[in-house]
């Protein structure tokens, strides 16, 4: 199998608190990789890692089989690594669309030779216009991303990881928050991503939500890894459980 | 008389825009409150001076002393401003401590290297008086107004045409999500300070020229009358700090011309200010949610 993503030996600490302590994991291509874990298991900070938001106090993680651990978040980006955010993250300021075209641009910010380019060339908008049919933003494209409820917003989050061509797609828990309805519609999309073979990494609180969607998941505990297997697995898993227990009723 | 008042104060209101326009780039990108813009100001007005003196060349002399002073401002950005924010747990002070300090030293060495007295640029401009009806517009006016306008509309144009601008808007609406997708955010930085320290520089040259006089104390009162217009303008709105900046001119001239002189001139910034926030807590033009 064809290996995207792996991570060797991961420490990050904040002073003494060890948030990732000693964590490997591999990604293969076209699977869906879910991250569980009690609250403070490490699952954000481990995305923030990778997606070259903190430097990794120890350890190595391998994209496509180069190195690179300590990268800045914008080149990581653009090798490839898109994410969505726990907290929705829209560029409030500017429109849904705007958001799109400026996810798309991911390899044509060549510093100030970026001068030249034209922001909304007829291509760039078209494509915009496709991803966001597809994610049903359509009809909201002029709207400042700060005025759609968070339905959207995690619509758009997608959206525009969509935008970048990725190799690997990260999401935070794009359920949080959302009501049953518009859970039921960011799973069909997810399902969707996985039918046309994108690479995916999930956490995901909510485990139905994993088990349904997952294809392995990984489950944190402190930030190390305490179990990984099939969802069927996971579930039957007395560890797993044990670390449950009092955090979440989800399980039972 | 009311429409040359009107006049009067959208060509002044215009230069203050142009002023302040360079911290609202880098408070925008940075969320710092530069008080050294003023500086850049100065500096500007000087280095256009001396290009001027050398080439006799006033095009010359605002096209380069706002490229040099804009790349002083990407120096001063990179080694000064960056170091300081990127530091963890910097309380928002320090930078702008570190920016009055910037602006008293320029002020200083400026009075050292060129001397404390009052340089004039004695520049003779190609034009006439614009004269329509009961309307005059002085020379120097009508190249400042072009000049103006044009700096505006490649601000305009960079910012919402280009790839360039695409992403600096989008490190403006947040830099996480920017570096997300993929800008480089050191670039923005960049540009906010190429742009902002060369049009302050460029708003330098052009009082230097209406009033021929340029001596190193001339940023004081663009530093104070600057926040007055980038706060009425809703910090970090490039647009909003236009209009912040016409309004104040207007108001400027219109109290002077219908109330007379009750107060100093530069008070009514202020004033404008108070009376905009105590409506409108946010500023003329706000960001949405943020």
């Amino acid at each position: 199998m064809n290996e995207v993503l792996r991570i060797e030996g991961l420490k990050m600490y904040f002073g003494g608190l060890k948030a990732i302590d000693g964590l490997d994991i591999s990604l293969y291509r076209e699977e869906t990789l879910g991250v569980i874990g009690p609250n403070g298991a490490g699952k954000t900070t481990l995305f923030n890692v990778i997606c070259g938001v903190l430097k990794p106090t120890e350890g190595k993680i391998f994209l496509n089989g180069e190195e690179v651990q300590g990268k800045s978040s914008f080149e990581m980006a653009r090798k490839g690594v898109a994410r969505t955010f726990q907290i929705s993250k829209p560029l409030r300021d500017i429109s849904i669309l705007d958001n799109v075209v400026a996810s798309l641009g991911i390899n044509e910010y060549t510093g100030f030779k970026s001068l030249f380019k034209k922001s909304h060339s007829k291509e760039t908008v078209d494509k915009a216009m496709m991803i966001l049919r597809r994610t049903g933003l359509e009809d909201f494209k002029d709207k400042k991303a700060g005025e759609v409820s968070l339905g959207y917003l995690r619509r758009l989050e997608i959206a525009r990881a969509l935008a970048i061509n990725p190799l690997l797609i990260m999401l935070d828990e794009p359920c949080a928050g959302l009501s049953n309805f518009a859970i039921n519609e960011v799973i069909e999309l997810i399902m969707q991503l996985k039918e046309e073979g994108k690479t995916i990494v999930l956490i995901e609180h909510n485990l139905p939500i994993s088990m349904k969607v997952c294809d392995r998941i990984v489950v944190l505990n402190y930030g190390q890894k305490i179990a990984e297997g099939t969802p069927k697995e996971i579930q039957s898993n007395q560890e797993v459980i044990e670390a449950y227990l009092g955090e979440d009723d989800d399980f039972a | 008389m009311l429409l040359q008042q009107l006049v009067n104060g959208i060509m002044i209101g215009s230069v203050y825009a142009l002023t302040a326009m360079g911290a609202t780039l880098i408070y925008g990108i940075l969320r710092i409150l530069d008080i050294a813009n003023a500086a850049a100001y100065a500096v500007g007005a000087y280095l256009g001076w001396y290009i001027y003196t050398l080439t006799n060349n006033l095009f010359l002399a605002f096209f380069l002393a706002m490229i040099l002073t804009g790349l002083i401002g990407v120096l001063v950005e990179k080694y000064i401003y960056l170091p300081i924010i990127s530091k963890p747990n910097v309380i928002t002070i320090v930078p702008l401590i570190t920016s009055v300090g910037l602006f008293t030293l320029t002020g200083d060495l400026l009075r050292l290297i060129a001397g404390p007295n009052v340089k004039s640029l004695g520049v003779k401009l190609r034009i006439g008086v614009l004269q329509i009806g009961n309307l005059r517009i002085n020379p120097e006016w009508i190249f400042i107004i072009i000049l103006t306008a044009l700096l505006f509309s490649i601000l305009w144009f960079i910012l919402n045409k280009t790839k360039l601008g695409l992403a600096w808007r989008a490190t403006a609406s947040d830099s996480e999500i920017a570096q997300a997708m993929g800008v480089n955010i050191n670039v923005s930085m960049a540009l906010s300070y190429i742009l902002g320290y060369g049009f302050a520089a460029s708003a330098g040259i052009m009082v230097g020229l209406l009033y021929n006089s340029i001596y190193p104390t001339m940023g004081d009162i663009p530093s104070y009358k600057m926040l007055a217009i980038i706060v009425l303008g809703g910090l970090g709105n490039p647009v909003g700090t236009v209009l912040a900046g016409l309004l104040i001119g207007l108001s400027e001239t219109l109290v002077a011309a219908y109330i007379g002189s009750i107060m100093p001139r530069d008070v009514i910034a202020f004033l404008v200010l108070i009376i905009v926030l105590l409506v409108k807590p946010s500023g003329l033009i706000s960001k949405k949610n943020a």
